[in-house]
């Protein structure tokens, strides 16, 4: 698990970024700051910029105009170091059809310069962390659309990252996994670790997340911590996070 | 020179394997290569056509006119390679010759398009349906390989282009053609009956023989190795590569038998080396492939920490172990002949640089324009061609010229970047 490390220097700092496909801006003037720690939600309506966003914080989408940093350095001039701190979880993950489950995750583990006598250790507990630990030699290209997304995380938990982007990471998983991979999400926050999940489910960014970011039109356009809500909760003023966003959304 | 009506085989294919032969491979090659490019086309037209109520023969007899047009340029071409046997044939024979080749390019048109339907009916009325076009690579070889054949045939016995025999085989083939279209319609008419191809497994998920891979881990036994190499040579154990295999046995037949039939060891040499630079040049090709997003995902290269030579290294690596066996393997052939040690250890040096200059080409040119395969393989496609001008044209200065193109693809290696552009 990441070492957790509060200075203000440290973490994902985004500023006034702007991304698009040709001539079409997804997401413009968008700043932001993640410290280490934090478990974010990523929330709004399709063609938002969620995704896009992801993209670019996670070193795979190098900005038109403004810059992104990690602890201080700008994560494309380091980029290859930055994505040894880094795991993603695609919306669609890939895998290579003819490596089974246990020789991706060796495969990734070697990518991610995970040390040798390690590796053995860490794939096992990282299946384990997902409940996949019973289809080891099974080939990836017989999974199911649910089993992809477990894998998916496993890989992405693979070399102690300090940095977890999630795109839809949870969607087509049973309920007893996904319980389970909360749980391990929660863990690894703990450790000092940071998540950042884009998804539709509100429910479930009501449920494990500490601060919320509402996206539309390539901004933010809320950006607000979990206590809050626990807060008006405590003084009768109760609100669900689906009624705030789409009332956010609708102004 | 005394013309006869019937030429001398011998002397037909003398002049034959010098040069119209390496041509007409060409022309066999870019039919294959333009097939390839057709395929995913049809499979939508397939499709279309099946869920409308169109009548079996006339779908067939689209298809058939269809392709026919399609690749008209090859029996053209092979015309034209006929006129390069002027010198030894009287232009009677050559257009009987002509007759009876464009007979059999139809009757394979057909033969092509009934195989097709058939491959995709699997033959019977049970198991699981697919879509039509998973053994079209193979089918399309069967029958390119076919007319080459055909060809050589028709050389080999020019007597069977003449007088009675001429008429005999004319009617053989277009009794073959008749057949062979009634065929492929009744093949038709089942597939469109019976087909279930909508219902067959969808593209989402690969399609994958194995279920449970019980083997000792690869990446635990070769701990040293780079990841991705391992990761390739995993997958050429494991997946057929059925062209790559076509195109090898090709190439040695073809250089084994243009070597055998030609007495100058130094024409056979050149003759050689030329279809080993067209061997390279497609190995080369085909390699790029481990560089196309179906591949390598750029969503798993760009999210993980992957250095640029490693995924070089990864596609070059096998691919240069690949061809050195196989030009030794040549080579080997050689040396058993007349000659043979002179021109085994010539053809060895010489067609190891060249595979070595197209992969080498290849690998940089791919990985400049990756993720755009296509992109990549047309700026191959260019580079090749101008290196071939160029060094006919300065021919003097042909090392230089050499030197410059090995190193002008390096240049595109600077500006890769694992990730995208806004």
């Amino acid at each position: 698990m990441p070492d957790s490390e509060n200075q203000p220097e440290n973490g994902l700092q985004a500023q006034n970024i702007e991304l698009g496909y040709g001539q079409e801006p997804v997401v413009s003037d968008l700043s932001t700051s993640i410290r280490a720690g934090e478990f974010i939600g990523l929330v709004g309506p399709n063609g938002a910029g969620k995704s896009t966003l992801l993209l670019a914080l996670s070193g795979q989408f190098r900005p038109a105009a403004g810059t992104i940093h990690f602890d201080g350095s700008d994560i494309y001039k380091k980029n290859l170091d930055f994505k040894q701190r880094v795991g993603y979880v695609h919306e669609n993950p890939f895998f290579y059809p003819y490596l089974s489950v246990e020789e991706f995750l060796h495969l990734v583990a070697r990518i991610k310069e995970v040390a040798r006598d390690q590796i053995d250790t860490q794939v096992s507990s990282v299946l384990k962390s997902v409940c996949l630990d019973g289809e080891c030699s099974k080939a990836t290209a017989s999974l199911s659309m649910g089993m992809r997304k477990k894998l998916a995380i496993a890989a992405a938990l693979l070399g102690s990252p300090r940095l977890l982007f999630m795109d839809e990471a949870l969607n087509g998983i049973d309920v007893e996994s996904a319980f389970r991979i909360k749980q391990v999400l929660r863990e690894y926050v703990k450790a000092g670790g940071t998540i950042i999940l884009s998804t539709h489910a509100l429910e479930v960014v009501e449920k494990i997340c500490d601060r919320y970011l509402i996206l539309k039109g390539g901004k933010i356009i809320g950006d607000l911590q979990a206590s809050v809500f626990k807060e008006a909760d405590q003084v009768g003023k109760s609100i669900d996070l689906e009624t705030y966003v789409v009332k956010l959304l609708n102004s | 020179m005394v013309m006869l009506t019937v030429p001398d085989s011998n002397q037909l294919l003398g002049i034959f394997f010098k040069e119209p032969f390496v041509v007409l491979v060409c022309v066999l090659i870019a039919w294959h290569v333009a097939s390839a490019r057709f395929r995913p086309s049809r499979l939508d037209e397939y499709k279309l056509l099946n869920s409308l109520p169109v009548p079996a023969q006339d779908v067939c007899d689209r298809f058939i006119r269809q392709d026919a047009g399609r690749y008209s340029w090859v029996l053209a071409l092979n015309f034209a390679i006929y006129l390069g046997l002027l010198p030894v044939a009287p232009i009677s024979y050559l257009s009987r010759l002509s007759i009876l080749t464009a007979l059999s390019f139809v009757l394979l048109i057909v033969l092509n398009v009934a195989l097709q339907i058939a491959a995709a009916t699997r033959w019977n009325n049970s198991g699981r349906y697919s879509y039509p076009c998973g053994n079209h690579p193979l089918i399309m070889t069967v029958v390119i390989v076919s007319y080459a054949v055909l060809q050589l045939t028709f050389l080999a016995r020019p007597d069977w282009a003449s007088d009675i025999f001429f008429w005999i085989a004319l009617g053989l083939l277009l009794a073959a053609t008749w057949f062979a279209r009634a065929f492929a319609q009744s093949a038709f008419r089942r597939w469109q009956l019976e087909n279930r191809a909508f219902a067959a497994r969808s593209e989402n998920r690969p399609a994958s023989k194995r279920q449970w891979l019980h083997v000792s881990n690869p990446f635990r036994l070769l701990p040293i190795l780079n990841p991705l190499l391992l990761k390739n040579l995993v997958k050429l154990r494991r997946e057929s590569n059925k062209a790559s295999i076509i195109l090898t046995v090709g190439f040695v037949m073809l250089a084994y038998l243009s070597a055998m039939n030609n007495e100058d060891p130094e024409d056979a040499l050149a003759v050689m080396v030329a279809f080993a630079g067209i061997y390279s040049f497609l190995f080369a090709l085909r390699s790029m492939r481990h560089l196309s997003p179906e591949e390598e995902s750029p969503d798993f290269i760009y999210s993980s920490p992957i250095s640029k030579s490693h995924l070089y290294f990864s596609v070059f690596t096998p691919a240069f172990v690949a061809a050195f066996f196989v030009l030794t393997a040549v080579s080997g052939l050689l040396f058993f002949s007349e000659n043979g040690g002179r021109l085994a250890s010539l053809f060895l040096l010489r067609s190891q640089i060249v595979a070595t200059i197209f992969l080498l080409a290849a690998t940089n040119f791919g990985l400049g324009s990756y993720p755009d395969a296509k992109r990549g393989q047309r700026r191959f496609g260019t580079w090749t061609l101008a290196l071939v001008i160029l060094t006919a044209a300065f021919y003097r200065y042909r090392e230089i010229v050499i030197s410059l193109a090995v190193l002008l693809p390096f240049l595109e290696l600077r500006n890769v970047r694992f990730y995208r552009n806004a």
